[in-house]
Parts: C-alpha cells; sequence; structure tokens
C-alpha cells in the first residue's frame, strides 16, 4: 500500500516530465483511437453501401447456388414465400432478383453483359433504384423496357429510346432474342457493374428466359446495421427445403477478405505509433530511475527490498498511463464522434469493389478505447521493465557515495 | 525359301486390301448425308437434365461447302435459321430479325442448344484430307465391325486428340464414333442407327450424341426424309433466303 502511495506521490515530483510523458501517451491513445475509428468507420460504411444499395444484407437462393451459379438453380412460387419474410419482424424489405448473360447490342454495336431481372415496386422500396437513374424513366413506369448501366450504354453508344436486342439461353434450350426499348441509363455507384449490366422488370425476363414464376434471389434488408449474420439465422425456419439464407459475409466472401486483409496492414502504422511511443516512455522512465539512484540506495539501505522498489517504478509508470488514458480518452471521444458525424471529404473519390466512396466517416465503437488502452498499458510496462530492474539492482553504498 | 516368300506375299495382299479397305471406309463415312446436294426434314430431340424438346427443321446442302436449316416446329422458333458458306456461319432469329455470324469463339457451342456443336455443323474437315487414318486390328469381340482411328494432320485446328469410327465391315455404315481429347479422355460418342434406304441410299437415319462429361444429356437428330443429288439454286444458300419465311407447312 505504502508503495503504491508512494508511486502515485512520485509521479507529482518531477510534473514537468510526468506531464510530457503523459502528452505521449494521450498522444499515441488519441492517434490510434482516431485513427481505429476512422479505418472501422470506412468498413462498416462499406459494407453498408454494398449491403444497403445493392446487395442485400442477406439473400436467399437454391442451397448450392454460390458454388456454381446456373440458370436452373432457381427458387419457385417465390411470392408467398416473400410475403411470408416480409411479416417477420425486423424484416424491412424483400426484393426478387433473376439473374442470366447474354448479348447486347444497339445497332452494329454489340457487348457481352449480365441481365438482371428486378420487381418495380420492390427494388425501388429496398434498394431505391429510381435515385440511380441519370436520363429516363423511373422504374415503375418503365413497362417492358430496359434499363442500362451507364457504362454499358457508353459502350453500345445507346440512349433512352433505341432499341436494345437481346440474345440468352431460355430456360427450355431455346435461344431466347427479344427487342427491348432502352427507357433508362443507370449508375449504381459501381462502375464495374454498371459496365455490364441491363436491367429488366422481372415479369419480362421471366417471360424471356422461360421461368414463369421463379427467381433466383431474394435480397434481404432488415431496419438494423449489422444484423446480417443475425437476419439469416432469423429468417431460416421459414424457407423451403433445397433454399438456404446466405448473410453477405458468404456472398461478398472475397471481399470480406479483401477488407479484412486491407484492415490488418492498417495495424502496422498502429504498431509505429505506439513504438514512438514507447521511445518517449522509455527515455523518460531512465531519466527518472538515473535521477533518483541516491534516493533508491537509501531506501535499500533502510531494507526496502529489490522486488518493492522494481513494484514502485512499475507502479508509477502504470498510474501515469491510467492517467493518459483518461485524458487520451477524453479527447478522442468528441474527435471521434465529430467524424462519425461530418466525416472527412475525400479530395479525389476512392474506388473499392468497384463502388466509389467520396466521403470517409469515422465509428464510435468500444474497440477504438479498448485496443489503443491495451496497446499503451502494454507497451509501457515493457520499456519500463529495464530501468525499473536497474533500479532495483542499486547498490545502496556505491549510489550514495556517487552522489 | 518358299514359305518366306508365300508370308510376304500373304502379307502384301492383306495389306493391300486392307488398304482398299480403309479406302472404301473414308468415302463413305466422308459422304455419308452428303452427295453433290441433298435436302431433306429432320427431327432433332434434346434432352437434358433440365429440359428436353423436340424441333423439326428442314434442310438444304450442296457439296461440302453450302448449308441451309431453317427450323419448322416448335412454332416458337419457326422461322430461325442457319447458314453456313464455306467456314461461316450465321443464326438468323425472325422474333427480333437479326443476322448474327457466328464468331470463331462461339464454334464450340452448341446448336441450338443441343450437343451438336456450331463446329460440327460447319464441318470443313474431312476424314480423307483432314486426318491420318489407322485401320484397326478386327476385335473379336465384335465380328463384322471394323475399328478406324482418326488423328488429325498437323496444321488442323481440330480439337479433338483422336476420333475412333466403328463401320460394318460389309455395308460400310458407321455404327459408331468416339470423339477423345488429347488426353484420351472420351468426350463424346454418336451412336448411329435405324439403317434405311432414302432417295436410294442406305443411310442410318438416326444419329444420338451423348456427351460423356453431361450425364443425362443427349441429342437425336433423326433423318425423316432425305433427297440427295436433286439440282439445288446456288441462290437459296445466302443471307436474304436465310431471312425468308419458312413456307412449308407446320
Amino acid at each position: 500500500m505504502i508503495i503504491s502511495k508512494m508511486a502515485f506521490r512520485n509521479i507529482f515530483r518531477q510534473r514537468r516530465r510526468s506531464f510530457l510523458t503523459a502528452l505521449t501517451m494521450a498522444g499515441g491513445f488519441f492517434l490510434v483511437s482516431i485513427s481505429l475509428g476512422l479505418n472501422f468507420g470506412m468498413y462498416s460504411d462499406m459494407i453498408e453501401t454494398f449491403t444497403r444499395k445493392s446487395y442485400g444484407q442477406v439473400k436467399i437462393h437454391e442451397s448450392t447456388y454460390l458454388e456454381q451459379q446456373s440458370l436452373y438453380k432457381t427458387i419457385s412460387d417465390w411470392q408467398p414465400l416473400a410475403e411470408k419474410l416480409r411479416s417477420i419482424p425486423n424484416v424491412s424489405a424483400v426484393a426478387p432478383r433473376l439473374y442470366s448473360g447474354g448479348l447486347f447490342s444497339v445497332g452494329s454495336r454489340t457487348a457481352m453483359g449480365s441481365l438482371t431481372g428486378i420487381d418495380p415496386i420492390h427494388e425501388e422500396l429496398a434498394f431505391g433504384f429510381n435515385r440511380h437513374i441519370i436520363s429516363g424513366n423511373p422504374l415503375n413506369d418503365s413497362g417492358g423496357g430496359v434499363f442500362l448501366g451507364e457504362g454499358l450504354a457508353k459502350s453500345l453508344r445507346a440512349t433512352v429510346g433505341d432499341t436494345l436486342f437481346v440474345l440468352t439461353q431460355g430456360a427450355d434450350g431455346s435461344m431466347a432474342n427479344e427487342l427491348y426499348p432502352i427507357v433508362g441509363v443507370v449508375n449504381t455507384g459501381s462502375d464495374m457493374n454498371d459496365k455490364v449490366s441491363a436491367y429488366l422488370p422481372l415479369k419480362t425476363m421471366q417471360e424471356l428466359l422461360v421461368l414463369e414464376n421463379r427467381v433466383h434471389e431474394l435480397a434481404l434488408l432488415s431496419g438494423k446495421k449489422g444484423w446480417s449474420e443475425k437476419l439469416a439465422t432469423v429468417v431460416t425456419p421459414y424457407l423451403p427445403e433445397g433454399t438456404k439464407a446466405f448473410p453477405w459475409q458468404e456472398f461478398l466472401a472475397s471481399f470480406k477478405r479483401a477488407m479484412k486483409a486491407d484492415q490488418e496492414s492498417g495495424y502496422v502504422s498502429l504498431v509505429l505509433i505506439m513504438a514512438i511511443v514507447a521511445g518517449g516512455i522509455l527515455n523518460t522512465v531512465l531519466m527518472a530511475v538515473l535521477e533518483r539512484r541516491r534516493e533508491y540506495g537509501l531506501l535499500k539501505a533502510l531494507g526496502t527490498t529489490p522486488r518493492q522498489i522494481f513494484a514502485l517504478v512499475f507502479s508509477e509508470m502504470s498510474y501515469l498511463s491510467f492517467i493518459s488514458i483518461g485524458i487520451g480518452s477524453l479527447l478522442a471521444l468528441p474527435a471521434n464522434i465529430f467524424f462519425a458525424v461530418h466525416g472527412i471529404t475525400l479530395p479525389e473519390p476512392m474506388t473499392y469493389g468497384g463502388m466509389n466512396f467520396s466521403v470517409m466517416h469515422g465509428e464510435v465503437s468500444v474497440a477504438a478505447f479498448l485496443i489503443p488502452a491495451i496497446l499503451v498499458m502494454i507497451s509501457t510496462m515493457i520499456v519500463t521493465v529495464y530501468p525499473a530492474l536497474m533500479a532495483a539492482k542499486t547498490t545502496p553504498a556505491d549510489s550514495m557515495r556517487k552522489n | 525359301m518358299k514359305k518366306m516368300l508365300m508370308t510376304i506375299l500373304f502379307c502384301a495382299v492383306s495389306s493391300l486390301l486392307a488398304d482398299d479397305l480403309l479406302g472404301r471406309i473414308i468415302a463413305s463415312f466422308d459422304d455419308l448425308y452428303k452427295s453433290s446436294t441433298a435436302q431433306g426434314s429432320m427431327t432433332m430431340y434434346i434432352k437434358t437434365p433440365h429440359w428436353e424438346r423436340t424441333m423439326t427443321m428442314q434442310t438444304w446442302s450442296k457439296g461440302n461447302d453450302l448449308m441451309l436449316i431453317k427450323i419448322l416446329t416448335p412454332t416458337k422458333e419457326r422461322g430461325v435459321g442457319t447458314l453456313k458458306v464455306k467456314n461461316k456461319m450465321w443464326n438468323y432469329l425472325p422474333k427480333s430479325d437479326k443476322v448474327i455470324l457466328v464468331p470463331p469463339s462461339m464454334m464450340m457451342g452448341g446448336w441450338m442448344g443441343s450437343d451438336i456443336t456450331n463446329d460440327d455443323l460447319v464441318g470443313e474437315y474431312t476424314l480423307a484430307e483432314d486426318y491420318t487414318i489407322e485401320l484397326l486390328a478386327q476385335n473379336p469381340k465384335t465380328p463384322g465391325i471394323r475399328q478406324i482411328k482418326c488423328t488429325p494432320k498437323a496444321g488442323r485446328s481440330i480439337i479433338w486428340g483422336f476420333i475412333l469410327i466403328s463401320v460394318d465391315e460389309k455395308t460400310l455404315i458407321p455404327v459408331s464414333q468416339k470423339n477423345y481429347d488429347e488426353r484420351a479422355k472420351l468426350i463424346r460418342t454418336t451412336n448411329f442407327k435405324e439403317v434405311k434406304q432414302l432417295s436410294g441410299k442406305r443411310i442410318p437415319t438416326v444419329m444420338e450424341v451423348i456427351p460423356e462429361n453431361k450425364p443425362g444429356q443427349l441429342t437425336r437428330m433423326t433423318y425423316n426424309d432425305i433427297e440427295f443429288d436433286k439440282s439445288i439454286d446456288e441462290s437459296i444458300f445466302t443471307l436474304t433466303k436465310l431471312r425468308e419465311p419458312v413456307r412449308e407447312a407446320q
């Protein structure tokens, strides 16, 4: 008890030095906390963008659809199922989709691409399709016309009012081919998708592919953020045999892996920040110990054990690190809140997974405080070991004689 | 000495006979469904694990270079046509009134969803000119059936490693054709069945193609009638004629 009291008092004996050490620690904490907050925020922004704007938090497919996609792996009689899913609490939207690849041609220009059949009402409700339309009619009034991604429209040199020729394979083995009026051009925010995608009203596409009343996918959203895996578990009991609910972590597995690798490489900079902080701490502690050699010699001469002296130095630095973490948190919390609310506008939009991001938001999470706190404590402890041992090893006679 | 001479003579005669047989097999196979001209009607039945369908069609061909096929039924696809001129091939889709030149990249794709590839239809290669043919020894288990091994000659863009064709020794009518890839893996089996006399020529009227890597799938072509050597005006093998609606009754 006396040791900890002494340790606490020691902090205030050299106030300027303690203040500078605390500043280094708190600064390190602050930087790590902010960069983690931004890092978490950026990735949750991306996930939100990916899931809420186009993919959905959960997708329901035929159980083996993700392993190998096929025209024939469909969900039959999807309407009653979709109604049932909509009645589940927390399921905010269910949008059916049908997919196929095809050959597109306008005039003499031809391109290969992907064709998606979407339900005019539910696609708009779930993902706000109409806000992507840069020219042409809204989806609801499009009749049986086709929407082209901006990139695809450019490569076909097509504009609203032109006629698109589509050639693909029908589910009955026939060469499904049709002419559709182009009713709109969309920019979904994903250049990659917009270069190849065309969208048809679901009914029209079902007729083209001879897949009446069938869909490849039901995309689901819940009102809650980060609820994908839970949502998949919640809807599973309602699914007919042969179908499965996949959270985004499964159907965007490669995106998740890339994101994780990216996130981990970001930790290298955190380690660098902490190494600089640790160097500063080591310097202060060493100075303090050297300055107090006579004091430690006297303590030892009075019967203090080396272990108690070790504990004294160690406790002093621990108290200092606690105080610094407190100060750091007080500084980091408003900063993290500020970034979470206002974000940082990037000078050039960043592209990730084909999506453009122009504002980087932070996130206020426990981890953004816990991780820097642990890092500050661990690095303090590691660099304190050597000076504390030096202090513990002080020979009373030598130290007192020298001074 | 006498015995040796006899052996040499026997070998020479039998190899001459074999050469003659081989020559006849090749000529007969290359001209199986061809003549100076041929026109007729066919039924194509396609079965896959997901769907099955039957199409009837009208065909015209002249030599090896010109061919026109028009689909009569099902109604949905009536008028869909394929024109081949030399090694080029076009498909016509009446629903959208489009003529599509089949690109080289799609040559190995199935024709009208069948197991017969566009490349088979173009069929610019012949056994006589593009393959090295070898008559295999008689298999005692299949008396009366001879087998030839056809290996593509260098410089031909043929995807097969080799082809084994079994023919009836007497009639020279093929029984089966097995196509292997370069790793000697069997890719496709074609069975020739129901030999009938059509237009003065005995031909197998049913050709059944079974892809070995797609279980449960087959394509069966049945020749309903065929007329050989009837004069056909070359002007029907044009894009204009390809787009003309079919006049034959459904």
